[in-house]
C-alpha cells in the first residue's frame, strides 16, 4: 500500500513491530507468547506486509482511519498485541494501528475517584499512579499489568475480581472512540451517574475493535482495601472441591473473588479473596469456615494475598490454547470434570465461567485441536457455551452456537453504522 | 401542553381486541386521561389508545399489528418517569406493561430471577427477601415504578452509591422490536466477542423496543445496617462531609442530602420526621454489610461529619430507629407536593467534589428567578435533584422555571457534569443534549436507534433533538452529520 497516508499522519512508524511498550511491566521470561506481542505483529507484517503505525494524537489517528475508510483499506487495531483474537491478523490487512504512542494520563482526581488516560497506558502504569493515593482500579484480566487500557476495554477482559467489582463495562464512565470512518466520538462522561442518551459506552466496551478504536477513557477508581486476605481450601477430590466452591458461593456474603483451580499440578483448590476492613474480613472468614465446616488449608494476608492472585493473572501466559466455557454457576459440577480432562482449569465460581488452558511441551497443533474438540463436545452435552479465546492453531471453526439471527442482524446493523466502508475487523467467518 | 390524538382505525381496534381481549384495550377518552402524562406533569399527550398485553407473545402481536399500520407506539410501566419518556407523542398507542407483573422464575441457586417487566421494583425485593436475597437498585419511587421502566431509564437509587445502578443487575432481556420480532439480548459483554446489546438496551428509554422478560441478578441481604443522620448549619458543610467521608476511604451504601427547604416542607407536613427546621441540611449516611466492621466505619463517618461542622450526629441500628432517620429523605417528594401545586424534579450529576460550589450557584439561581428550589439528592454520586416548586397556571412563573432549569443544566455541565443522572432525557431534555454531546455523537445514537427501529415508530420524539431525527428522515448521507462529512471526504462510503 502507499505510505503517503502514513507519512501525512506523521505518526510513529514501527516496522519491526512488537517493541516493548513504554512502561511495560517485566514479562515473565518464560512466557512463550504464542499468539502475542512481537510474534503477532511480526506475523502480520510478514503476511500482508502491513505497516504498523502508532499515531501520537487523536487527530492524526482520525485522519488516518478516515483515509483508510475512503480508500477501502483494511485496518486492524492493537494495543500491546498480546491477546489478539485467534486469526485476527491472519487475514489480509493493509494497516495496523497501534495505540502505543497514546500513553498519557490526562486527569486524575483522587477526591472524585476518577482518572482519564490514553488507551495506550498499561494497567500496570495506572496501578503505580493510583497506589500513591491509596486507590486502585479493581480490574484483573489475564496479563493485567502489561495490558493497555484500550485493549482491555475493547476486549472486555476481566478476572476474578469481577465477583464484586464487575467487568470493564462497570468501570468505565466515558471514552473516546474513533469510528471506522474517522469520526471522533466522546461517549459517556466523567461522572458516576449519567443517562444522557443511549449508552454507546456499553457498546464500545467489549466490541473488540469492530466499531472503532478506543483512544482514551475515564475510569472509576476505588479505595485500596485495608485488609486483603486469601483463603485456599484444598481437597484431594475434585467433586468435593466443587461442592465446597458452590457452598462458599451461596454463603450469605458478597465474596470479591472466588476461584476454583484444578488440573494445575496440585490438589484441587478453592481460592477466596476477602477485601475490606479488618473486622469484616475476619468475620467473613469465620462465616465461610463455619459454612464449609473446616478451616482453609492456607491463609495469606496483605502482600502475599495480592501476590497469589497476581500469579493467577498469569494463568493463560504459557498456554498453547485457552477456551472459555460458561453456564449457570450451579452447573459448575457438570463442567469441571470434562474440562480437567482437556487442560488446566480456573473457574470464576460465582459467574459460571471456566477457563481451560491447554499447555505442556506435548501441545502440538494437532494435540491442541484434539483437546479443544473434545472439550467442546463434552460441554455441549451439558448445554454450556464454549469459545476459544486463543490457540496456536491456524484456524478454529466459528463459535458454536452462532448468535441468534436477530442478534446477528442487530450486530451487523450497528457495525455498519460505525464502520460504513467495512474496513475494521469483522467477526471471524 | 395538550395535543390531540388521532383515533384508531376500526381494523386495528378490532385486531387489538382479538389479541388481548376487549377489557385490555382502552379507547374511551375519559379513561385515556390517566395515561396522558407521567411523573413530569407539565406535559399532556392523550394516547390514541392503550393496550395492556399479558405476556411477551401478546406484546409481539400487538406491536406487529400497530406498526403494520405505521402507527407509532410507546411502552409504559407505572408512569412514574420524570422526563416524559412514556408520553404518547405523535399520536402513539401506549403499550402498558401493568398486567405483565409476574415473577416467572426465582432461581435461588444462581441468585437470579426471570420476571415480567411490569413487576413493581419493591415487589421483587419483597418476594426474594424471605430467601435472604434482594434486588439492589432502589429508586425512591420503588413502591410504584416497574422494573421495565427501571431498565428503560437505567434507574438509580440511594443505595446505588455502593451497589451500582440498574445495568449492573440485568443479565438478559427478551425484547419485542418495532416490527414485532422477538430477540434475546444477553451475555452482558463478558469478553464473548458479542456486542453488549443488553447493556445498550438498558437506558434506551423505550426507544429500542419493549422488554417483555427480564433476567435480573439478586444479591444476598446485608447482615446488618448502620445509619447516621448528620445535622448541619450550612449546606456546603454537608457537601464537604460527603467528600471527607469518601476521602477517608469509606464506601457507604448511601449518602443522601436534604436541604433546609426540604426539611421544612417535611416537618410542616403529616410526615414530620423530627429533623430540626433551623438546620441548613441533613446528611443521611448508611453502611451495610458484615456487622463486625460497621461500628468502626460509622464512627469514622461521624468524626468526618463533626469535623466538617455538623452540630449533631444521630445514629441508629435497629430497623425502626433507622426508618425514623430516613423518614425525612423518603417523604421529601410527598411533602413538597403539599406546599406548591407543581414540582419540577430536576436531575443532573456533577463531580462529587464540585457539590459545594454548584449548590451555592443553584441557590443563587433560585434567588435570581424568584423561585423556590428545594434540594434532596444522592450526594455520594454527585447526583443532584434541585426541585423547583411552582404553579403551572402562572405563565410568567412557568417561563422563569424554564429559564432557571436551563441555567442549572448549564452550570452542572460547566462543572464537568451531565444533564441527567438517572431520570433520563425523555421529552424534557432533548434540547439540552447538545450541551454535552457533539452532533457526531448524537448522530451515532440516532443511527443505532435506527438499527433497532428503522421506521422510527418506537417511542418517537424522545431523547434526541428533533433536528437530528429530521436530518435522518431527510436522508443526510451515510457518513453522518455535517461535521462528519466535513472530515470524511466524499466517497468514503464505498
Ligand atoms: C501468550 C500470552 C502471554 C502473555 N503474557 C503476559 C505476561 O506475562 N504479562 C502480562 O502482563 N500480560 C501477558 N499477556 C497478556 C497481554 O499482555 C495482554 O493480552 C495484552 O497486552 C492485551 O492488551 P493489548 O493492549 O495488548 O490488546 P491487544 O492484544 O493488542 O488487542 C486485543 C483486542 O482489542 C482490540 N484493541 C486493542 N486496542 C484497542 C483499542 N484501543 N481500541 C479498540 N480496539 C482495540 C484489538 O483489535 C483486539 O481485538 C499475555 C498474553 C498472551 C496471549
Ligand atoms: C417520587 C419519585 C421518586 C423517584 N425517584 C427516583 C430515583 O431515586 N431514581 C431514579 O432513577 N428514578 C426515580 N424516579 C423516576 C422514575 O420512577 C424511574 O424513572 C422509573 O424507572 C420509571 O419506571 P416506570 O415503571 O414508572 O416507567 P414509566 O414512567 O412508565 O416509563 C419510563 C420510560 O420507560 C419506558 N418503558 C417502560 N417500560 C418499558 C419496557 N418494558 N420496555 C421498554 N421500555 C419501557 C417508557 O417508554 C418510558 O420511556 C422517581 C420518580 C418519582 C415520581
Amino acid at each position: 500500500m502507499s505510505l503517503e497516508a502514513l507519512e501525512d499522519a506523521s505518526a510513529v512508524r514501527d516496522d519491526e513491530g512488537g517493541k516493548e511498550p513504554a512502561g511495560g511491566e517485566a514479562n515473565p521470561g518464560d512466557a512463550p507468547a504464542m499468539n502475542g506481542g512481537a510474534a503477532a505483529v511480526a506475523r502480520a507484517t510478514e503476511a500482508g506486509g502491513a505497516p504498523v503505525v502508532a499515531p501520537r494524537t487523536v487527530g492524526e489517528l482520525s485522519n488516518l482511519i478516515a483515509r483508510a475508510s475512503r480508500d477501502g483499506r483494511q485496518v486492524r487495531f492493537i494495543g500491546n498485541a498480546t491477546s489478539l483474537p485467534a486469526g485476527y491478523l491472519d487475514r489480509p490487512v493493509d494497516l495496523v494501528v497501534s495505540t502505543r504512542a497514546l500513553d498519557t494520563v490526562h486527569a486524575y482526581d483522587p477526591a472524585d475517584l476518577t482518572l482519564t488516560a490514553d488507551a495506550g497506558v498499561s494497567l500496570g502504569q495506572l496501578e503505580r499512579v493510583t497506589a500513591d493515593q491509596g486507590q486502585w482500579l479493581p480490574l484483573d484480566p489475564p496479563g493485567r499489568a502489561r495490558r493497555s487500557l484500550g485493549g482491555v476495554l475493547a476486549s472486555g477482559a476481566y478476572g476474578p475480581l469481577q465477583g464484586k467489582f464487575g467487568t470493564p463495562r462497570d468501570h468505565v464512565l466515558g471514552l473516546t472512540l474513533v469510528t471506522g470512518d474517522g469520526r471522533v466520538l466522546e461517549l459517556g462522561g466523567r461522572v458516576v451517574k449519567n443517562v444522557a442518551g443511549y449508552d454507546l459506552v456499553k457498546l464500545a466496551v467489549g466490541s473488540s475493535g469492530r466499531l472503532g478504536i478506543v483512544t482514551s477513557a475515564t475510569v472509576l477508581l476505588h479505595p485500596l482495601p485495608v485488609r486483603d486476605v486469601t483463603l485456599l481450601y484444598q481437597t484431594p477430590r475434585l467433586a468435593l472441591a466443587v461442592v465446597l466452591a458452590r457452598s462458599l458461593a451461596t454463603a450469605p456474603l458478597r465474596i470479591p473473588a472466588l476461584e476454583l483451580l484444578a488440573g494445575h499440578g496440585e490438589e484441587p483448590t478453592v481460592a477466596v479473596r476477602l477485601l475490606g476492613s479488618p473486622e469484616a474480613a475476619a468475620e467473613s472468614e469465620r462465616i465461610l469456615n463455619a459454612r464449609v465446616g473446616r478451616k482453609a488449608s492456607r491463609r495469606l494476608e496483605g502482600e502475599a494475598s495480592a501476590r497469589w492472585f497476581a500469579a493467577l493473572e498469569r494463568f493463560e501466559d504459557d498456554a498453547a490454547a485457552v477456551a472459555r466455557v460458561s453456564h449457570l454457576p450451579s452447573r459448575l459440577g457438570d463442567l469441571v470434570e470434562p474440562a480437567v480432562e482437556c487442560g488446566t482449569v480456573a473457574a470464576h465460581v460465582s459467574l459460571g465461567v471456566l477457563r481451560v488452558a491447554v499447555r505442556g511441551p506435548g501441545a502440538s497443533a494437532a494435540a491442541v485441536f484434539d483437546a479443544l474438540t473434545r472439550l467442546r463436545d463434552n460441554v455441549a452435552q451439558a448445554g454450556a457455551t464454549f469459545r476459544v479465546s486463543r490457540a496456536n492453531i491456524p484456524r478454529w471453526p466459528a463459535p458454536e452456537p452462532a448468535a441468534a439471527p436477530g442478534v446477528l442482524a442487530l450486530t451487523r446493523g450497528i457495525v455498519d453504522s460505525f464502520d460504513p466502508a467495512g474496513v475494521l475487523s469483522r467477526p471471524a467467518s | 401542553m395538550i395535543a390531540k390524538a388521532p383515533r384508531l382505525t376500526t381494523g386495528l381496534a378490532e385486531e387489538l381486541v382479538r389479541i388481548v381481549g376487549d377489557d385490555a384495550v382502552i379507547t374511551d377518552p375519559a379513561r385515556l386521561m390517566v395515561y396522558e402524562s407521567d411523573g413530569l406533569t407539565a406535559y399532556r399527550y392523550p394516547p390514541r389508545a392503550v393496550v395492556l398485553p399479558r405476556d411477551g407473545d401478546e406484546t409481539a402481536r400487538v406491536v406487529r399489528a400497530i406498526t403494520a399500520e405505521r402507527v407509532p407506539f410507546v411502552a409504559r410501566g407505572s408512569g412514574t418517569g420524570l422526563s416524559g419518556g412514556a408520553l404518547a407523542v405523535d399520536g402513539a398507542v401506549v403499550v402498558c406493561t401493568a398486567r405483565m407483573n409476574r415473577i416467572l422464575e426465582l432461581d435461588l441457586h444462581n441468585r437470579r430471577a426471570r420476571i415480567q417487566p411490569g413487576v413493581v421494583n419493591a415487589h421483587l425485593t419483597a418476594a426474594t427477601r424471605p430467601h435472604g436475597l434482594y434486588y439492589a437498585p432502589d429508586p425512591s419511587s420503588q413502591s410504584a415504578c416497574s422494573v421495565g421502566g427501571n431498565v428503560a431509564e437505567n434507574s438509580g437509587g440511594p443505595h446505588c452509591l455502593k451497589y451500582g445502578v440498574t445495568s449492573r443487575y440485568i443479565r438478559g432481556l427478551d425484547v419485542v422490536l418495532a416490527d414485532g420480532s422477538r430477540v434475546y439480548l444477553g451475555d452482558r459483554g463478558l469478553d464473548t466477542g458479542e456486542l453488549d446489546l443488553a447493556g445498550l438496551f438498558v437506558g434506551s428509554e423505550g426507544c429500542f423496543g419493549i422488554a417483555v422478560e427480564i433476567d435480573v441478578e439478586l444479591l444476598p441481604l446485608p447482615q446488618a445496617t448502620h445509619t447516621l443522620l448528620g445535622i448541619f448549619e450550612r449546606l456546603e458543610d454537608a457537601g464537604r462531609a460527603v467528600t471527607a467521608i469518601i476521602a477517608d476511604g469509606l464506601l457507604p451504601a448511601a449518602l443522601e442530602i436534604i436541604d433546609q427547604a426540604t426539611i421544612r416542607a417535611v416537618e410542616e407536613s403529616i410526615f414530620a420526621a423530627g429533623y430540626p427546621t433551623d438546620a441548613a441540611a441533613a446528611l443521611v449516611v448508611e453502611f451495610d454489610g458484615i456487622e463486625a466492621g460497621l461500628e468502626a466505619e460509622a464512627a469514622r463517618a461521624e468524626a468526618a461529619c463533626l469535623e466538617c461542622g455538623a452540630r449533631e450526629v444521630r445514629r441508629a441500628t435497629s430497623a425502626d430507629a433507622r426508618a425514623a432517620l430516613w423518614k425525612g429523605r423518603k417523604k421529601a417528594f410527598g411533602a413538597m407536593g403539599r406546599i406548591a401545586p407543581d414540582l419540577l424534579v430536576q436531575d443532573a450529576t456533577v463531580p462529587r467534589t464540585r457539590l459545594p460550589d454548584v449548590l451555592a450557584e443553584i441557590a443563587q439561581i433560585g434567588v435570581r428567578y424568584d423561585l423556590k428550589v428545594a434540594n434532596v439528592f444522592h450526594a455520594g454520586d454527585g447526583n443532584l435533584h434541585p426541585n423547583i416548586l411552582f404553579d403551572r397556571r402562572d405563565a410568567a412563573e412557568m417561563e422563569r422555571v424554564e429559564r432557571a432549569s436551563k441555567e442549572i443544566m448549564r452550570i452542572c455541565v460547566e462543572a464537568g457534569g451531565t444533564i441527567t443522572g438517572e431520570h433520563g432525557v425523555g421529552l424534557d431534555k432533548r434540547d439540552y443534549m447538545s450541551l454535552i454531546h457533539s452532533d457526531d455523537t448524537l448522530w451515532a445514537m440516532e443511527s443505532v436507534r435506527r438499527v433497532f427501529d428503522p421506521a422510527g415508530l418506537c417511542n418517537p420524539g424522545k431523547v434526541l433533538p428533533d433536528r437530528i431525527r429530521n436530518a435522518h428522515l431527510a436522508g443526510v448521507g451515510e457518513a453522518g452529520s455535517e461535521s462528519a462529512r466535513a472530515t470524511v471526504p466524499a466517497g468514503a462510503t464505498a
